[in-house]
């Protein structure tokens, strides 16, 4: 461990606005309508002020802003084999108790169809690099130490897993959390030897065990 | 709680003999600016969790009443005697500028518990962890680093 750091380090926790131009070319993106290189050049363009606005307001250490992901832990559907994207309309849809799964998202304001989940719809890859790019070019905009930031294995496991589909592919959960964690490990070594200094791991569902006020629902978007 | 703990402890296995520090952050919900929707619950429920997981840092929300006291967190564990705390200290998901004594105060509060050196500052999540739903504009969020900036250096000044 990297005991170099100051009493007191100020950082961001990872995930700054995305511009409106810049979502828009996300869905363009998705739906086919611009190449890889003009949505790449937008996000750098972006990065380069989110990294900016952090050194001049003094954080010591400089996150990416995580502007090209979806979501924190969705974006692994755009890295991995296996995985896809899927809105809360779509998993509503698979949902066994369609009723209750809309009303839940209501009462906890998530019905907006904005929050989408990734989906293991094939036995996944467990070698895809998932921060590593941006973290690598990250560290040739600042001088400072950066930070990583990467879904928990056991949130992207349970976010994951969908009886009707997943289960088609992988016997059960602990299966799947194999290659998950497989998946994880494998980046941190990956962005370790690129010389990152912090790993985050992004981890709420812990608190979806033991906070949740009704045992069994899922309270967690 | 077994599950997750199988699947999140080889990962910070993975950093062992590595000069890159690992961190664990555990937040309850970070998707709207209403609080009410949001989980509460102090960390007493996860201290033994934490205590059995080989990480450098515990990144955790501490700005807001539902993350419960500080104290809480090193009831019956040995946390105290090794972990790094980065302290959630900022409300990303509302536009009152969070004023430096507060921070320090909050600050003070953990070093009853562990040094200064092991003791980092931050929001208690994201800005925009969806694109699609931000919960915090740029001037603001600014706003909000100038006073996390402000409040690290009077600690470092006070206690350094």
């Amino acid at each position: 461990m990297n005991i170099n750091f100051k009493p007191f380090t100020t950082s961001l926790m990872g995930s700054m606005p995305r511009s409106e131009k810049l979502i828009t070319l996300h869905e363009d993106l998705a739906q086919g309508n611009i190449n890889q290189e003009t949505f790449d050049q937008q996000v750098l363009f972006e990065t380069k002020e989110v990294v900016k606005m952090q050194e001049e307001n003094g954080m010591d250490i400089i996150v990416h802003g995580e502007l090209a992901r979806d979501n924190y832990m969705s974006f692994v559907a755009d890295k991995v084999d296996g995985i896809q994207l899927m809105t809360m309309e779509e998993i509503a849809g698979i949902a066994t108790d369609k009723t209750n799964f809309e009303k839940s998202l209501e009462e906890m304001d998530a019905a907006d169809n904005s929050m989408n989940n990734p989906v293991a719809v094939k036995r996944i890859g467990t070698d895809s690099p998932l921060d590593y790019h941006e973290i690598k070019r990250l560290k040739t905009l600042t001088d400072h130490p950066v930070k990583a930031t990467l879904p928990s294995p056991y949130l992207l496991t349970r976010s994951m897993w969908m009886d009707d589909i997943t289960g088609q592919v992988y016997e059960d959960r602990r299966e799947l959390g194999k290659d998950v964690v497989k998946l994880i490990v494998n980046e941190v070594r990956r962005l370790i030897s690129l010389g990152v200094d912090i790993i985050q791991i992004d981890e709420p569902i812990l608190s979806d065990i033991v906070f949740n006020r009704e045992e069994g629902s899922n309270s967690f978007y | 709680m077994n599950f997750a703990h199988d699947l999140i402890k080889p990962v910070f296995e993975a950093f062992k003999n590595s000069n890159t520090l690992s961190s664990l952050h555990v937040c309850r919900g970070n998707w709207t600016r209403d609080e009410s929707t949001l989980l509460s619950g102090s960390y007493d429920l996860l201290g033994k969790f934490f205590d059995s997981i080989d990480v450098d840092m515990l990144t955790l929300e501490f700005s807001t009443p539902r993350a419960g006291d500080i104290d809480l967190l090193f009831k019956n564990n040995y946390l105290d005697e090794k972990i790094m705390l980065g302290l959630g200290v900022i409300n990303p998901r509302n536009d009152a500028i969070e004023r430096p004594e507060d921070i320090v105060h909050s600050a003070e509060q953990a070093l009853e518990f562990l040094p200064a050196e092991r003791i980092w500052l931050n929001p208690d999540c994201g800005f925009a962890t969806f694109a699609n739903r931000p919960l915090n504009q740029s001037a603001i969020i600014q706003k909000k680093m100038l006073v996390l900036n402000q409040a690290a250096n009077q600690l470092r000044e006070k206690h350094c």
